[in-house]
């Protein structure tokens, strides 16, 4: 059976190597070429073995946060990230975002060819290279993070969604000593917000949900 | 593969992820908050100038009309055949709107000459009577239309003079006639008056309207010089650490102490130790650490003396033999810029005359510091925006193409195989190379955005790194971090992550090493950085030259070494020798 493959990266060179590469498959045929999120979002999602291969940087947005979207719009459809700049942050959110595998684009081509039927096969399963060493190394950073007591207090008012002034005035400390106890929190939990700290927390089990 | 964290005990828990903001890249601090400067004086736009930039149309027709009833008024007045010939001199005004077919100056001129020769006519023709008398309300809209209000008044008071002077000249003295010319004169001139006023208001219209965007560049080129010569003629400079030291020396030697720091505030609520005197490491504590003088200035703004007596049971240097601190806040109109603290063994020293002249030191440089800062941020915002524009035109181009050249590559190899297996042989090694060159651009586009990277601090930039080296490998990473509550100058902590980055890259692509060691100890403006890997060691490697000059640029010193029993080891320091 031939896979169909659409492929959606802004660079027409990129899109052009992959064309060749795919074709020179035989059970490969590139029925699509995209090069924004708007073109992939506006596309008509259908076929028994659709595959499609998205970049991360694309001009209107990132490759990254279509992958859910795209998942919703096709559940069955395998999807392959492709990227410049391998990360481990990019890796895990590729795999939270639903993507079906991750390679880069420094990969060989038959690494990529072998991610792309894997994504036909099993599009609900995720691969990529070192994937197990990425969620070592999350769950490594998480288990080093330790809080002082003043930050677990910190911590947990933040929890309750009051201002800063009232977390100050509640431990009794000013409101530049409380906003510096609350960016030692981000900073050691590694975010940059009060929602993705609690998350962050409550996932790293520092929180009782 | 994997990383092992050691922190030390006491000093910073947890610190894989480590980040505070920086001087240069804190987001929430304008550009032009603080105390007015010359740069801040432009002149804004009016109302009816942007009217008539919005509008121009409209301001035409209304122009017109005005030019309409001018002519009403005249022929209302002067009901004779005499009136219609004002129609040229009145529409004049309106050409040269629309044509500009005299420059402003030569307008003006225009207008006075216009004036006197009218005030000349009049006389000549009948005084009162005269039906030159409109003419010279004309010459009055040409001064004004060229010259602006001003000059219309100018041309007004020659107007009058003349009407007056060469009337009482050539008449002698005053009798009954005299009146009625004085009435009829006066009543003119007041018009013209009005006709001056109309006339620069409509010239400072067209000036905006046809030529307000050179006006704007005009301007912004007016700024660009004051910046200029601004930063030429301080008596400082615009650096921050400069303005510091001064700034230290003064509070130093008003007060007779030894030991004192300048801490500069940045981002949240970080302290960052720009200079110092008599000690090597900040012994005072941090404010969001623990209660103290520090925390005291820094909350309520006010200076602080604080004297701790003797702990002769402890037999400790330091502030335990007893001493007493004095800190100064520095005010900008967003709050407290810097603390500037001072010790001294003996509080006798902090007198009142003592205290008073480090607080007017402190208040006269208060401004320096925060146009310095300012500055700093300005010119690092510019750096940063460079920076990345290159590591994306990096990502988008050349990174790109090489990416293509490799999945080319392989497709040549598949065919080569088929023929000839030296040449696919040959394919597969150029192949390899590619993907080195892929990686040696992507570490150059992380090396671009270093200065963001950093921006959550050097820890975190640092734990990021070499995990990514973890990931991108079999690399064993094993990560030390011990750092301070305060902050090195974000310089420091973009050329000590350099150093790191470089290394890490070395280590990865040498492919021999297995285990990547990272101890970084921060003790403001002191830091400590030491890089190991197990690898194959190379000559070359001893020839990092590029990096000590940065480093150096910075206050830092590089060291190059063998490993023992193989390897490479590298330690940056800045500030004082830690060994």
């Amino acid at each position: 059976m031939t896979m169909d493959l659409v492929l959606i990266d802004d660079h027409e060179l990129i899109r052009s190597g992959l064309r060749r590469t795919f074709e020179a498959q035989d059970d490969m045929t590139v029925v699509a070429e995209l090069s924004t999120c708007a073109q992939a979002r506006a596309a008509v999602w259908t076929g028994p073995a659709l595959v499609t291969v998205v970049d991360v940087n694309l001009p209107d947005g990132s490759g990254l946060d279509l992958v859910p979207q795209l998942r919703e719009l096709a559940p069955n459809m395998g999807i392959v990230v492709l990227t410049m700049l391998d990360s481990d942050e990019h890796l895990l959110r590729a795999l939270d975002g639903g993507a079906s595998a991750f390679v880069t684009k420094s990969a060989a081509s038959c690494e990529l060819v072998a991610a792309v039927r894997h994504a036909a096969a099993s599009p609900h399963a995720f691969t990529a290279a070192d994937l197990a060493g990425a969620m070592r190394r999350r769950m490594a950073a998480g288990r080093g993070v330790t809080l002082t007591a003043r930050e677990r207090d910190v911590l947990d008012l933040l929890k309750l969604g009051i201002p800063v002034s009232s977390v100050a005035a509640r431990l009794c400390i000013s409101s530049s000593t409380a906003k510096a106890h609350i960016s030692k929190v981000y900073e050691k939990l590694g975010v940059e917000n009060r929602t993705q700290a609690i998350m962050e927390a409550l996932r790293l089990g520092l929180l009782a949900s | 593969m994997g990383v092992t964290t050691g922190v030390s005990a006491g000093r910073r828990s947890g610190a894989l992820a480590s980040g505070r903001g920086s001087v240069q890249h804190d987001g929430r601090r304008q550009v032009h908050a603080g105390a007015p400067t010359k740069l801040q004086t432009a002149k804004p736009a009016s109302r009816s100038s942007r009217l008539n930039d919005q509008h121009p149309k409209a301001m035409a027709v209304f122009r017109s009309c005005l030019l309409a009833l001018s002519l009403v008024v005249i022929v209302l007045t002067q009901p004779n055949t005499l009136s219609g010939c004002w129609v040229i001199p009145l529409a004049a005004p309106e050409l040269y709107i629309r044509g500009r077919i005299v420059p402003d100056r030569q307008l003006s001129l225009l207008g006075f000459w216009w004036t006197s020769l009218s005030a000349l006519a009049v006389l000549w023709t009948g005084g009162g009577h005269s039906p030159m008398l409109p003419a010279t309300a004309v010459g009055v809209f040409f001064a004004g239309l060229g010259g602006g209000f001003f000059a219309s008044l100018e041309a007004s008071g020659l107007c009058s003079a003349l009407l007056l002077g060469v009337w009482l000249v050539g008449h002698g003295q005053l009798h009954e006639s005299t009146h009625d010319y004085l009435g009829m004169s006066a009543q003119w001139v007041l018009l013209s008056v009005g006709f001056g006023s109309a006339g620069s208001w409509i010239g400072r219209h067209n000036t905006s309207t046809e030529f307000g965007s050179a006006q704007r560049y005009a301007e912004a080129r007016a700024l660009i010089e004051q910046l200029r010569s601004v930063t030429t003629k301080l008596p400082g400079s615009l650096d921050v650490a400069t303005t510091c030291e001064v700034l230290l020396e003064s509070c130093l030697d008003a007060c007779h102490a030894t030991v004192g720091a300048v801490l500069l505030h940045v981002g949240d609520a970080y302290l960052v130790p720009i200079t110092m005197r008599g000690v090597t490491r900040v012994p005072w504590r941090h404010p969001s650490v623990g209660p103290g003088p520090m925390q005291i200035a820094w909350e309520t703004g006010q200076p602080v003396i604080d004297t701790r007596p003797a702990d002769v049971s402890a037999g400790n240097p330091g502030r335990r033999a007893g001493s007493t601190l004095f800190v100064v806040p520095v005010l900008s109109p967003d709050g407290v810029l810097a603390l500037v603290a001072l010790q001294v063994p003996n509080a006798a020293q902090f007198t009142e005359e003592a205290m008073k002249a480090v607080r007017a030191t402190v208040e006269e440089y208060a401004i320096r510091l925060e146009t310095a800062t300012l500055f700093e941020q300005v010119r690092s915002a510019v750096t940063v925006e460079e920076r990345s524009r290159l590591a994306h035109d990096m990502h988008d181009g050349v990174a790109q193409d090489v990416a293509y050249i490799g999945f080319e590559l392989d497709l040549l190899h598949t065919k080569a195989a088929r023929v000839d297996d030296a040449l696919a042989d040959s394919i597969t090694q150029l192949r390899s190379r590619t993907t080195r060159i892929i990686q040696d651009i992507r570490a150059s586009i992380t090396d671009l955005r270093s200065s963001r990277s950093v921006e959550r601090g050097l820890g975190s930039a640092l734990s990021s790194c070499v995990r990514n080296a973890g990931a991108a490998g079999p690399l064993a990473v094993h990560l030390t971090l011990d750092e301070s509550s305060f902050r090195l100058p974000a310089g420091a902590e973009i050329e000590l992550f350099r150093v790191a980055h470089d290394f890490t890259k070395q280590a990865c692509e040498g492919g021999s090493a297995r285990n990547l060691w990272v101890t970084l100890v921060v003790e403001p403006p002191t830091a400590f950085l030491r890089l190991q890997h197990d690898g194959d060691f190379h000559p070359r490697d001893l020839g990092q030259r590029h990096s000590a000059q940065r480093l150096a640029m910075v206050g830092g010193r590089l060291l190059v070494a063998e490993r023992a029993p193989s390897g490479l080891l590298v330690e940056a320091s800045i500030g004082e020798d830690f060994s």
